[in-house]
């Protein structure tokens, strides 16, 4: 059985020098150990010339090689001469290809130190260009929408009805569940109090009120952003990452004609028809409630008929196209900007949600004020 | 175990595919050690996939793939992951971590798989890219080198722990002739400095004939192998005319037209 380990013995020599004596199996297994130990000693006791004896080395891999171009580099360093003996004739071809000189300045990186003007520069440049790629997007977007509006036919709609399905046909379970769920929640945490009052009815006012014109578009929105906002993302980043991208453009297709203007068409048709099902399947969320209290389904109905008319259905309405174009774009933005590799598309997909769901709270908001002022 | 008349490498009676027919059928072929060994063959004949079976990342329908006397097929957990320690393998598109510099994608395995202390591990990976002529591009991105470096990066990705057994897929496809050719020139010198085994997959007929000890030749049509043996006798003295067709560069006879025999060479001289 060889000797698993390797170990190191230091011997002064009789003209003042060092001889350090490595044994046994200098692999990445055992080097460790002996690799500090001999750091140690030459920091300990420095040496003009050092004598390493490598005689008794029973294995060496490239580990081993590169302890003995270390402590190379470190005499060198210091000014001081070193001296190999022993080395058996496979390992002095391995160690002749590397040479200490080589390996002086070598040193871990070590993050730079950050200084606050600097930092606020290089924020500021970011911002700046960011804003400069945010205009020049919408602008290529706007141009790309009036074309296809011109040439209809020209839209790639087979690629647009396919993602349709993917990200608005496909989302209607997740919409379903949680649509239902806040209603019936809703519903139920309302009841308790407007119960004391005998008020317990106007639960279908509150409900579908707020569900055609807050909730429903506000929760799909924030669904479709987690959900199809990264999926684009995502999509695109990859394709930027794999030159996909730059492909698509050398083929004299434009990728913002190509891929954006279908993602956009597509969350435009989806966004809405989506919003009208979570509002209904609220209501209907609701209604368990009412039901479970003991009032009949034709009443439930009528109260909501009363409650809610065409002109909050449409102003619920019209912000999920906003909404629509927002996570598309979105998405899409982040995709075609994504750089490096496999985290850069994870930066994409992130920033996007991220900022699709930030922008859909302020957009609600905005349309918030202007219906009040309006009085719609 | 060691023992250098064993092959190194025993693939015995090898079925492979991906669920739906077999891409290669009962594959036989030893491969000693030191040698470099080549497979070879057109695109699309499975040389890629086999070489994914013979570091495990399928499971064949039916086989064995002996690595250094260890049956990878059947090894599982710990056993498996000693067998695969003992191999590198460098991918046909690098496959290196976008996100991580040249120096921190070779010192990956070395962080994870070694006790070194931090210094010895910087300094090993610094000595590894040299190896590959790398040096003095420590800090950069993937992104930020050209292909033939990513690929020499990557080949030094493979060797960081010394493996016993070399898989390099496509290593010079792509680049041009010269690097091409240095990129052989630092597989023979890995070759004979490391006493590793290499196997590598390669349709570069100059890059084959400067570098192998030792080829097979896979078929799409037969399925597996049609030749084994030296490069040049293959070339020269082949039965088999797929063989020969290969190592010779001539489409084959049914599409070959009139014009296809007149080589450009030779309509220059004109
Ligand atoms: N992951 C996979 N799943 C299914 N089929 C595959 C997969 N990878 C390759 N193939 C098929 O296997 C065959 C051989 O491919 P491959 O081994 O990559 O060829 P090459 O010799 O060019 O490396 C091809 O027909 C290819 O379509
Ligand atoms: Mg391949």
């Amino acid at each position: 059985m060889l000797t698993t380990h390797a170990s190191l013995e230091t011997l002064p020599t009789p003209d003042g020098g060092l001889r350090l004596k490595l044994t046994g199996r200098l692999d990445a297994a055992a080097t460790g150990a002996v690799w500090k130990q001999a750091q140690k000693v030459l920091a300990q006791r420095p040496s003009p010339h050092l004598l390493i004896d490598a005689s008794e080395i029973s294995t060496c891999d490239s580990a081993g090689i590169g302890l003995l171009v270390e402590l190379g580099r470190r005499q060198l360093q210091a000014g001081h001469r070193y001296e190999i003996t022993g080395l058996s004739e496979e390992n002095q071809k391995l160690l002749n290809l590397f040479d200490p000189a080589d390996f002086m300045d070598a040193k871990p990186e070590e993050p730079q130190c950050c200084s606050l003007p600097i930092e606020i520069g290089k924020a500021s440049l970011s911002f700046w260009n960011h804003l400069i790629t945010l205009v020049a997007f919408i602008g290529e977007l706007v141009v790309a929408l009036f074309a296809a509006m011109r040439h209809p036919r020209k839209v790639r709609w087979k690629d647009a009805f396919l993602i349709f399905e993917r990200a608005g046909i496909n989302a209607l379970p997740i919409i379903t569940l949680i649509s239902f769920l806040v209603g019936l929640i809703m519903a139920f945490q309302s009841a308790i109090p407007m119960r004391q009052f005998g008020a317990e009815i106007y639960v279908a006012n509150l409900i579908s009120l707020s569900m055609l014109r807050e909730l429903g578009p506000l929760m799909t929105a924030i669904i479709l952003a987690g959900r199809s906002g990264s999926a684009f993302a995502a999509e695109l980043g990859t394709m930027k990452v794999n030159e996909e991208i730059d492909a698509l453009t050398t083929m004299g297709l434009d990728p913002v004609r190509f891929l954006v203007v279908t993602r956009l068409l597509a969350a435009l048709a989806a966004t809405p028809l989506l919003t009208i099902f979570a509002g209904m399947v609220g209501v209907i969320g609701g209604s368990v409630v009412l039901l479970t209290m003991g009032y009949p389904l034709i009443t439930y109905i009528n109260q909501v008929l009363s409650a809610v008319d065409i002109t909050d259905l449409l102003s619920g309405l019209a912000k999920t196209f906003v909404f629509g174009i927002l996570i598309a774009g979105i998405g899409c933005l982040q995709g075609l900007t994504t750089r490096g590799g496999a985290s850069g598309v994870g930066d994409s997909a992130t920033k996007a949600v991220v900022t699709g769901i930030i922008l859909i709270v302020v957009t609600d908001g905005i349309f918030a004020v202007v219906y009040y002022y309006l009085g719609i | 175990m060691n023992d250098s008349s064993t092959p190194i490498i025993d693939v015995r009676n090898l079925t492979v595919g991906y669920g739906e027919g077999p891409i290669l059928n009962d594959v036989s072929f030893r491969v000693h050690r030191g040698e470099v060994f080549i497979i070879l063959g057109g695109s699309g004949c499975g040389k890629s996939t086999l070489l994914k079976h013979m570091i495990g990342l399928f499971r064949p329908y039916r086989g064995a793939i002996f690595l250094n006397g260890q049956d990878i097929v059947v090894a599982e957990g710990e056993q498996r992951h000693r067998i695969l320690r003992q191999i590198g393998v460098s991918y046909q598109s690098g496959a290196l971590f976008g996100s991580m510099t040249l120096l921190e994608n070779v010192c990956l395995p070395l962080d994870e798989f070694t006790t070194l202390p931090r210094d010895a591990k910087d300094l090993l990976g610094r000595m590894k890219l040299k190896l590959v002529g790398l040096q003095g591009f420590e800090n950069h991105l993937p992104s930020a080198v050209s292909g033939g470096m990513q690929k020499r990066a990557a080949i030094a990705r493979a060797i960081a722990l010394d493996p016993a057994i070399l898989f390099l897929d496509e290593p010079s496809a792509g680049l041009d002739p010269v690097t091409s050719a240095e990129l052989d020139q630092l597989i023979l010198n890995l070759a004979a400095t490391l006493s590793s085994t290499f196997v590598i997959v390669s349709h570069e007929l100059p890059s084959i004939f400067a570098i192998a000890d030792h080829v097979i030749m896979l078929d799409k049509q037969a399925r597996g192998i049609i030749a084994e043996g030296l490069p040049a006798q293959l070339r020269d003295h082949s039965p088999d005319e797929r063989v020969r067709r290969f190592f010779n560069r001539q489409v084959s006879s049914s599409t070959q037209g009139e014009n296809a025999t007149r080589s450009k060479e030779s309509l220059h001289h004109e």
